[in-house]
């Protein structure tokens, strides 16, 4: 048997798959490590946030290392980035789109007129936070906020994403 | 009657007395204001007055810029209804101003500007003045069930609605404004939060004085 039979992976992993040819996981951490490593986000811009979301997506901060990949279609996509101001006129449109989004979807509200009107607050046209049209996971707080904010919020959300329990939820605890 | 600002450029002097000479039939109140021609003329015979303004071989005001109104809610007529004109040929821009009141209608330039288009539903989705002739004059820019004009004084800055996505009906739906804070209001005279603070310039931040630092 060789000693290594494939360099890129961990040692132990290797030695493991070395042994004894396979491993050993259970359900949950596999479909959470694969819905957390390839989240595609519907390209959701409303206004300058989405200018800081097309920086976190471009080559300096780069989403694809975390395997995101922005979809031009919600039936493509997992995540959700509400990047800008959500308009009375834009929330249906909003909410058509998320709801065309197949099972499981996440959403982030990306900027302060997202998580809670921000600067338009008082407005008479704008949504005054954009949970009360669809439910959101991850609030990235800023006006707008950096690409490295960005990238903390989808971490936290790969992180809400790999505590899911899909078959071992604990009792009298809901999980999502 | 004419008013003259100090300032005023040779190219705008000349162009409010070609302006006088084209429109002496019209009653118009011609005003200089920071070097911008301002008309102020009657809501009655605003379409024959835009109409001169572009046909005249004098001025050739060509282009629309913009159409927009600002709400007088103290005033009989509250609206003024606001021209914005462009001569490429005579470098030149003018300003025309007419009262009209909220019941009254105006006759759409569309057929003379094509711009006039958006802008006329503009001014119709923010104030109510309906414009006479327009083919397409409904909202531009609010939600399509939208109650009321937002820029009229009288229109609750908060607006009457507020939108929710409702969970039985699997559709958004509009509910009454609830605001969980109260309005704030800022002291405009205070020293600390208001507009016109006159804090004392710190000695490096006052503006450079060139006669001073010529002699």
């Amino acid at each position: 048997m060789q000693d290594n039979l494939n360099t890129n992976l961990p040692t132990s992993l290797n030695e493991e798959l070395n042994n004894a040819g396979f491993v050993l996981t259970s359900a949950d951490k596999l479909i959470n490590w694969a819905r957390s490593g390839s989240m595609w986000p519907m390209t959701f811009g409303l206004a300058c946030c989405a200018v800081e979301m097309m920086h976190t997506g471009a080559s300096r901060y780069d989403l694809d290392r975390f395997g995101i990949v922005f979809r031009p279609s919600p039936r493509q996509s997992d995540v959700m980035i509400i990047a800008g101001t959500l308009t009375n006129k834009m929330a249906k449109a909003l909410r058509r789109v998320y709801d065309q989004m197949p099972e499981p979807k996440y959403v982030i509200s990306m900027g302060s007129c997202s998580n809670g009107g921000g600067y338009y607050h008082h407005s008479y046209s704008v949504v005054r936070a954009s949970d009360r049209i669809v439910p959101v996971d991850i609030y990235v707080p800023g006006c707008p906020p950096t690409p490295e904010s960005l990238l903390y919020g989808i971490m936290q959300l790969q992180k809400k994403i790999k505590r899911e329990r899909h078959f071992s939820a604990p009792k009298n605890k809901e999980s999502k | 009657m004419i008013h003259f600002d100090k300032h005023i450029t040779d190219n705008n002097a000349k162009m409010i007395e070609s302006i006088t000479n084209v429109l002496q039939d019209h009653q118009v109140k011609i005003t200089n204001e920071f070097n911008q021609i301002v008309l102020h003329v009657s809501i009655v015979d605003i379409i024959d007055i835009l109409h001169k303004l572009k046909e005249h071989k004098e001025l050739q005001f060509m282009q629309l810029v913009d159409v927009t109104a600002v709400d007088y809610p103290e005033r009989d007529k509250r609206f003024d209804l606001v021209y914005m004109l462009l001569s490429h040929r005579k470098n030149a821009r003018v300003i025309v101003k007419a009262q009209i009141s909220e019941n009254e209608h105006v006759q759409s330039v569309l057929d003379m500007f094509k711009s006039a288009d958006w802008h006329e539903r503009e001014v119709y989705d923010m104030f109510g003045i309906v414009f006479e002739g327009h083919p397409n004059l409904k909202r531009i820019l609010t939600d399509y069930e939208f109650e009321g004009h937002p820029l009229r004084k009288d229109f609750p800055i908060y607006g009457k609605k507020d939108m929710f996505y409702d969970e039985d009906l699997k559709e958004c739906v509009y509910k009454e404004v609830e605001l969980p804070e109260d309005t704030r209001f800022y002291d405009t005279q205070s020293k600390w939060t208001g507009l016109n603070n006159n804090l004392d310039l710190a000695e490096e931040d006052k503006p450079f004085d060139l006669d001073e630092f010529v002699k």
